[in-house]
């Protein structure tokens, strides 16, 4: 039976140099961190419908359980949970949503694939090397972002960036967020990008020694111009 | 392409041979004695100015003997023996550099980020996009004040928000953040002089103009007794549903209104300004750890801690930040930190400026505001001439009107300074990186236009957007360097690179804007009168500078009468031309008033003239093709009928069909190149019988037809490229070979040779295209 669900795939990592612990050591660790986690975000575990996954774990919480609550009460939680750790444990976490189905004991369907993407995404490792005081970090879809994020969280302290593969898989976009910090550290949002580095393109052939007839106005091609009254 | 001069109607006409691909560089201006003008200078009537715009009697402005401006040291000169043609796409090309340096003039681009609104009649509000590095700061590094999350809440709740709250407690931060969270994708700050009531019917009349999820932002609002929650409800009203105005007032703002106060939100407390500080820390040298390596120094802590009792607001915390990072590599200098916070009271931009190490790195600084965004090597030479003219003994600019400079240098030693010994070389002291560094600039990669193809380049431009017109106008008025400066700019416009001269014009009407005698006497009238294009074309664009702004306007459309009505100087008419192109285009001056001096220009007019004409007709098609091109067509076509400005309409003609392209985009294939008035027949019905007709009297009447062939060719070169352009070429040759039987011969003649005939380059689809359509 197909349903619609959020799915999060949250995986164990440590600083540069130290290695994360494998396997079921890995999965235990992470299930009890998530079980007093998902505790301190008052849901209950039986919801989250965890499942094991490699050295990570997969969540297809219930329907009922909703999204912005996932991407904003556990993860905060889990953050909490390992910044009260002795260790320097720290997790990747990527969320989606869409149609997925359980296949026998495991769920299937594009979401949890694009989770997995988002979670062994190299800008995720980079992020987190980078934001040295942070102990989770957070990919969500496009999707989710518009979903979920974009009218019930706060989108501000997400930046959006590109996450391409190995396997020659078209890029995709997904959004980033490191609890602690105003914006992921090293992510230059693409939306951003025309304000801070526009530049004058100084190729008059191409950029605006041309007008475009079939505008109104015969405006600047990709210029458009904004003259009010 | 490069044609000869006039010549009488051929007996059989003989095309010209087709462009090769890329077209021929440009017939470049070869410096050397100009030639006698080649052409009678008109009449006594034909400079009779339009009724009612006679030029004034009294105070003339300067108009020195043309001859005083041919000194500027290798400046191109035009050869004015007879037509010729440069580079196909020219006067295109140059427009684009016009409009690309207007971000000198605005702060910020034209047409991608700022809008200007024309409100209280002539007034216009310019609407920039947020500074990028204040954004930056903000996303980067912004600390959630207490309750940050009910805040967002209440903020929400409403389109339109009045955020109350203390100075010094990050109210544009805050402002700022909330936008974004709220998911505005780009803010644009308001002029504090706008009216509220009158932004209203504007946003109402551009709805569609602002993207659909603009922020705006109004920073203390000179005009709070216009706040009214009637006011704000109209605004409520005419925003589209993701946009959004933030105003930001103070405690003792007036805000008496009843239903105002639905609008209002409160702000918290300020944050912990040590976390503030902190964040700001971590954020610039990009980790944690930097951070407490630099708090963790016992000496560096106990500065902070005595640093911060003295803090009063975030902004103070975030730029005691600034100051920490910018000392962190080589070690915090105590007196250093105490002696910049101390002055944090003055703008922070001119403690920036006066704070570069040296004039070396303050000329990069002027160079980079002046050529922004062009070529790393490009800003580089001209630092290095401005570091050089600074460095030698000051002397006065010479006054071409005998006007003594505005300012000498002769002065108290200020930031920037012309003392000997303050440029020294010092090339290898600065890094590029640490030089972009200081200056607060970055560089890119990208590709620039040479003359022999498009180049990748490195590209270098301020951070922040809103820095070479801050720059140019703190070295202009803050420091008495003038007249240096001024030699400069006009060294440095004799560049051949059109971006850098277009730059640097529109730098000077900058500077015009706030020194306008000065600057016209001592360096644009001398473009004006000068005998090289390049001069006449950067005086015309450093006059549509001043001529926006509505303090000159009135000034600078007297003195373009005054040159129109200049009939022994050829020259400063030519400018003068170019110029009424340009205010047309912007707007200042009437196109039907500018219509009847172009049209006593046209008259008898020299090639001089034509070519400055063809080029203002260039501009206003490029500025409003659809507003301009049914006056500019109709104009030519009148002409061609008057046999004293017919050679002129036939020149001119060519020119536009020449020099203008249009580049067409579509999503997933490479932008095609089509000339402009192909372009326009296809699109604009309206127009496209008078093009036919156009093409059919300067290929039917005889002079010039050679010139009409090669222009011809130009456009077949491109059709041969693009099937749609080359389906484009042959419709609309049908329709001039149908129109005028000699035309049709001769564009027999030209597929002829386009079918390669012993010819190198042959443009065999086209040929082949048009000697079908021709013979059906």
């Amino acid at each position: 039976v197909t349903t619609v669900r959020s799915i999060a795939v949250v995986d164990l990592d440590c600083p540069s140099g130290t290695a994360p612990p494998a396997g079921a050591d890995a999965r235990t660790v992470l299930r009890e961190l998530l079980a007093a986690a998902a505790a301190d975000a008052r849901m209950r575990l039986g919801d989250l419908r965890m499942e094991d996954r490699g050295d990570g774990v997969l969540l297809a919480p219930e329907p009922e359980v909703q999204a912005d609550l996932l991407a904003e009460e556990l993860v905060i939680a889990l953050d909490a949970r390992l910044h009260a750790q002795s260790s320097d444990l720290r997790a990747r976490v990527a969320l989606d949503q869409g149609p997925v189905a359980c296949d026998d004991d495991s769920w299937v369907g594009v979401p949890v694939s694009t989770a997995f993407r988002l979670v062994n995404a190299p800008v995720l490792h980079d992020v987190l090397d980078r934001a040295d005081r942070a102990r989770v970090v957070v990919a969500v879809s496009d999707s989710f972002f518009r979903a979920v994020v974009r009218g019930r969280l706060d989108p501000s302290v997400f930046s959006e960036t590109t996450v391409a593969d190995d396997d020659g898989l078209a890029a995709m976009t997904a959004w980033v967020r490191v609890p602690g910090y105003s914006a992921p550290p090293g992510v230059t949002s693409p939306e951003r990008k025309p304000v801070g580095t526009a530049r004058p393109d100084p190729d008059p052939d191409r950029a605006g020694a041309t007008i475009n007839i079939g505008y109104v106005g015969g405006d600047v091609v990709g210029r458009d111009k904004y003259v009010g009254g | 392409v490069s044609v000869s001069a006039p010549s009488p109607p051929p007996a059989g006409p003989t095309p010209a041979a087709p462009k090769p691909p890329g077209g021929v560089l440009p017939p470049r201006p070869t410096p050397g004695p100009q030639p006698a003008p080649s052409a009678a200078p008109p009449n006594a009537s034909a400079t009779t100015p339009p009724s009612g715009t006679t030029p004034p009697a009294t105070d003339p402005p300067p108009s020195a003997p043309e001859t005083s401006a041919d000194g500027v040291a290798g400046a191109p000169e035009q050869a004015e023996g007879g037509p010729s043609l440069q580079e196909s796409g020219q006067g295109a090309a140059r427009a684009a550099a016009q409009r690309n340096a207007r971000h000198i003039i605005d702060g910020d681009l034209v047409g991608r980020d700022k809008f200007v609104f024309h409100l209280d009649g002539r007034r216009r509000y310019a609407l920039r996009q947020l500074s990028s590095m204040l954004f930056d700061r903000v996303k980067q590094a912004f600390v959630e004040p207490e309750s940050w999350t009910q805040l967002r809440q209440d903020f929400n709740r409403r389109r339109v928000v009045v955020l109350q709250g203390e100075p010094g407690t990050g109210r544009t931060a805050a402002a700022v953040r909330l936008l974004h969270s709220a998911g505005s994708e780009a803010i644009y700050d308001l002029d504090p002089a706008v009216d509220l009531a009158l932004l209203t019917e504007q946003l109402d009349e551009d709805r569609a103009i602002l993207p659909e999820g603009a922020g705006l932002l109004l920073c203390q609002p000179q005009r709070d007794d216009t706040l009214r929650g009637r006011t704000l409800r109209g605004i409520e009203g005419v925003l589209a549903p993701r946009q959004r105005l933030t105003l930001i007032v103070g405690p003792d703002a007036r805000l008496g209104d009843d239903e105002l106060m639905q609008y209002v939100v409160t702000l918290p407390a300020r944050p912990d300004l040590r976390r503030i500080l902190e964040r700001h820390i971590e954020w610039r040298l990009g980790s944690h750890a930097a951070l407490r390596r630099l708090l963790d120094d016992e000496d560096v802590a106990e500065l902070v801690a005595e640093m911060l009792q003295d803090v009063g607001s975030c902004e103070d915390a975030t730029l005691l930040a600034s100051v920490l990072c910018e000392q962190a590599v080589d070690g915090v200098d105590h007196e250093r930190v105490r002696r910049l916070m101390s002055r944090r009271g003055l703008d922070a931009f001119d403690q920036w400026f006066d704070e570069l190490p040296g004039n070396d790195v303050r000329s990069f600084a002027v160079a980079l505001a002046v050529l922004d965004g062009l070529p790393y090597e490009d800003v580089a030479r001209a630092s290095t001439r401005l570091a050089r003219r600074l460095a030698s003994p000051p002397r006065p600019m010479a006054a071409s009107a005998g006007t003594p400079p505005a300012s000498s240098t002769e002065t108290a030693p200020s930031a920037l300074t012309t003392s000997p010994t303050a440029g020294q070389s010092s090339a290898f002291r600065f890094p590029r990186r640490q030089l972009l560094e200081l200056t607060r600039s970055a560089v890119d990669d990208g590709d620039v236009r040479r003359p022999y193809g498009r180049v990748p380049a490195q590209l270098v431009a301020f951070r922040d957007r809103s820095y070479p017109r801050a720059v140019i106008d703190h070295v202009w008025f803050e420091h008495q360097v003038q007249d240096a400066v001024l030699e400069w700019l006009v060294e440095v416009a004799d560049d051949r690179s059109d971006i850098v001269r277009v730059q640097v014009a529109t730098t000077v009407g900058v500077l015009a804007t706030g020194s306008f005698h000065h600057v016209l006497t001592t360096v644009i009238d001398r473009w004006a009168g000068s005998r090289s294009t390049f001069h006449r074309e950067a005086a015309a664009y450093a006059l549509q500078v001043p001529g926006s702004d509505p303090r000159l306007e009135a000034a600078v459309r007297q003195l373009v009468r005054v040159w129109l009505g200049d009939i022994e100087g050829i020259r400063r008419r030519a400018t003068a031309a170019r110029a009424l192109g340009l205010l047309v285009a912007a707007d200042v001056e009437p196109i039907a008033e500018a219509s009847t001096w172009f049209d006593m220009l046209a008259a008898d007019a020299t090639w001089t003239l034509q070519q400055e004409i063809g080029a203002a007709f260039c501009d206003l098609l490029l500025a409003d093709s659809a507003r301009f091109a049914p006056a500019v067509l109709e104009r030519l076509v009148r002409w061609l009928d008057d046999p004293r400005r017919a050679d002129t309409a036939r020149l001119v003609f060519l020119l536009v069909a020449h020099d203008l392209v249009t580049e067409l985009t579509t999503e997933g294939t490479a932008p095609t190149t089509w000339p402009t008035l192909l372009h326009l027949a296809k699109d604009a019905r309206d127009q496209r019988a008078t093009l036919v007709q156009l093409w059919c009297r300067v290929l039917g009447d005889g002079p010039h037809a050679d010139i009409a062939e090669a222009v011809l060719s130009g456009w077949a070169d491109r059709a041969e490229r693009d099937a749609d352009l080359r389906e484009a070429f042959a419709r609309f040759l049908r329709m001039v070979g149908a129109a005028n039987p000699r035309a049709a011969v001769i564009l027999q003649r030209c597929a002829r040779i386009w079918r390669g005939d012993g010819e190198a380059l042959p443009l065999p689809q086209v040929a082949g295209l048009i000697e079908l359509v021709l013979s059906s």
